[in-house]
């Protein structure tokens, strides 16, 4: 059997020019494609995860009826016993509570409906980050001020400039109609254009003031990874999903976000598609020039009673081998340069503003080498190299001592 | 012995056509031979006489038109790719004028080849390959290439590898042709030495007059047809 490598290997190893062209094909086409992945995987994990921080969190908790039909009455009387079992479920990185309502915002100059969010200030420096995100003015820090803070958007569709007075008008927990003067100390960019353009940021205690409720609407909780919220939700919603609590991953809240991804996913399997028809064909072009160079070479064996599955073999363990160094060099070379890229990241400030468009994305990239994608775009070229040598292999055993022997 | 004990090879009314262009060329007409264990023969004719097909229809590299061909005593006319190489690697050694080794593999390696499709252990084969080398003359060169050989000493390589398994038929299609005659007298004495010493049936296809010398009959073709026995 050794002997039979030996004939393979040599066999690659005799026209090295030819073998180092294919193999150069197989690495810079696998480095391309894993590159590729690496960047579109890291847009995905940033996207999610500032969309995560900005929206909602990895994992919301509700009382049970409330993100249906956002009924203030279904609101959480007990957000420590929350808090303290989601500390328990394990993976949990930070946690804030938060009123949630729609409502009417209202200037001298203008009325705009709005979503508005009351929070905890300080913890929501954590996670949501709007303290970071203002243009203008200052970020809240007095509970209960009676302070606001505007997306940019909306601030000048309210033609509201800084310490102007903003109304928020709801319909509260009570029925009631809830109206609060509030002065506005911050203009942000979060750079998603929903929230630029209608969201309004208060204390969560003016919040709770203006709905007439002592509780909070949601829970949000922060893990240490994207990949803690499966096994998240399933563990705290046995814990307390039947004690009037609606447990729900990022996913369930932004359905087009997740849809976002899988369609930006398919995209990239078209693209992996295309590429390894590419790859395909290179191959298969050399192993057809090398069949073809070497056709008296099988007459011979074939003559000598070498059986024609063991030609197949052959030619079969060749491309083995080239695909194997192929891929193995292809993934050094695509992980070492996703590792390279992300260390100060792909910088795409000059198309921020389309970026603002899809979402809460920094303009800088980071690449993420996602050991999913990469096994699977190295399985995929290597079983391409092996795929495409059928062919070739089975024309070689095809062939007729005879008339191989006096091939010229 | 009986008359089919003796019998190494034998051809029946042998015909093969081959379609060039689409027009049938008659390579071999009606050939009736009979070849004893043991024997050193030679086929001799002009060029295109069809000693060449009758040699690779002997040797189960091809299939006749019409016919029979019996190999110590089976009929190989009608049997499988993979039958047919079973036969080639099990019975027959094969010298080809352009001597034909496998050029990534080095001497001993290409005499190995057929001991390791015969499934034999790495060093049985290692040991006869370096015993048979040493034999044909090629001690201290069995780390070499093809392309490091001189033709007459590719040739030796040829016929190691062709009877390093002990076959019972040796089939040469012109083996001399490609060497000098001291190197071609070499050849045939090594043959020669392993058809007396072993009783191995050599088939020899040749113009060379020095190989009609050394064989115990020659057999003349002419259009396909055998014209006669000396």
């Amino acid at each position: 059997m050794l002997l039979f490598i030996k004939v393979a290997w040599r066999n690659i190893t005799r026209n090295l020019r030819r073998t180092l062209i294919t193999l150069a094909a197989i690495t810079f086409g696998l480095a391309s494609i894993i590159i590729l992945f690496g960047f579109t995987d890291g847009f995905h994990a940033q996207w999610v995860e500032n969309s995560v921080k900005l929206y909602a969190g990895h994992v919301v908790v509700y009382a049970d009826g409330f993100y249906e039909n956002r009924n203030l009455n279904r609101n959480i009387k007990n957000a420590e016993y929350v808090e303290e079992m989601a500390g328990k479920a394990g993976g949990l990185n930070a946690f804030t509570t938060r009123v949630h309502m729609h409502g009417l915002a209202s200037t001298a100059e203008n009325s705009v409906a709005v979503l508005i969010r009351g929070i905890e200030t300080e913890k929501e420096k954590q996670i949501s980050g709007f303290d970071r995100r203002i243009v203008t003015g200052e970020y809240l820090d007095n509970e209960g001020g009676k302070e606001i803070l505007l997306g940019h958007g909306l601030a000048s569709r309210l033609h509201a400039n800084i310490g102007n007075k903003v109304v928020l008008m709801v319909q509260a927990a009570d029925g009631s109609i809830g109206a609060e003067l509030f002065r506005l100390k911050g203009i942000f960019r979060a750079g998603a254009i929903d929230l630029d353009k209608h969201l309004a940021v208060i204390s969560i205690k003016d919040a709770q003031d203006l709905a007439v409720i002592k509780g909070v609407t949601e829970v949000a909780l922060i893990l240490d990874g994207p990949e803690y919220v499966r096994p998240f939700t399933e563990t705290l919603n046995q814990e307390i999903g039947s004690q009037g609590f609606d447990v729900l991953p990022w996913d369930t809240l932004m359905p087009q976000a997740r849809e976002m991804i899988d369609l930006s996913s398919i995209f990239m399997y078209v693209v992996l598609a295309i590429f390894l028809v590419v790859v395909a064909l290179g191959i298969l072009n050399t192993m057809l020039m090398s069949i073809m160079e070497r056709t008296r070479e099988f007459g011979v064996m074939m003559a000598l009673g070498t059986r024609p599955a063991r030609i197949v073999s052959l030619v079969m363990l060749e491309s083995l081998l080239l695909g194997l160094i192929g891929t193995v060099l292809g993934v050094i070379v695509g992980v070492s340069a996703n590792r390279l890229v992300s260390i100060d990241g792909f910088d795409l400030s000059d198309w921020s503003a389309a970026m603002e468009l899809v979402s809460s994305l920094n303009p800088v990239i980071y690449p993420y080498t996602d050991s999913y994608s990469v096994s699977l775009c190295a399985a995929a070229v290597f079983l391409t190299t092996l795929v495409v040598a059928i062919y070739p292999a089975l024309k070689a055993a095809r062939l007729r001592p005879v008339e191989a022997m006096h091939f010229v | 012995m009986s008359e089919a004990a003796m019998e190494s090879v034998r051809t029946v009314a042998l015909s093969k056509v081959y379609n060039k262009s689409r027009i049938p060329v008659e390579a071999l007409r009606g050939v009736d031979l009979e070849v004893d264990k043991g024997e050193f023969l030679a086929i001799v004719g002009p060029s295109g006489s069809g000693k060449t097909t009758l040699l690779n229809l002997i040797g189960a590299l091809d299939r006749p038109t019409g016919g029979e061909i019996f190999v110590g005593g089976s009929n190989i006319s009608r049997l499988s790719s993979g039958r047919q190489a079973e036969i080639r690697l099990r019975q027959i050694g094969f010298v080809f004028q352009e001597f034909n080794l496998i050029p990534v593999l080095t001497a001993i390696e290409n005499v190995e080849y057929v001991m390791l499709l015969q499934g034999l252990n790495r060093n049985i084969r290692q040991a006869r390959s370096r015993a048979i080398l040493r034999e044909v003359g090629l001690e201290g060169m069995e780390d070499r290439r093809p392309a490091e050989l001189s033709g007459g000493q590719q040739q030796r390589v040829a016929v190691a590898r062709a009877i390093v398994t002990e076959p019972d038929i040796v089939l040469a299609d012109e083996p001399t042709a490609n060497l000098d005659s001291e190197t071609g007298a070499s050849l045939l004495d090594l043959m020669k030495k392993l058809n007396r010493d072993k009783q191995v049936t050599i088939i020899v296809s040749t113009h060379d007059p020095m190989v009609m010398e050394r064989v115990n009959r020659v057999v003349r073709m002419r259009d396909g047809c055998l014209d006669g026995a000396r």
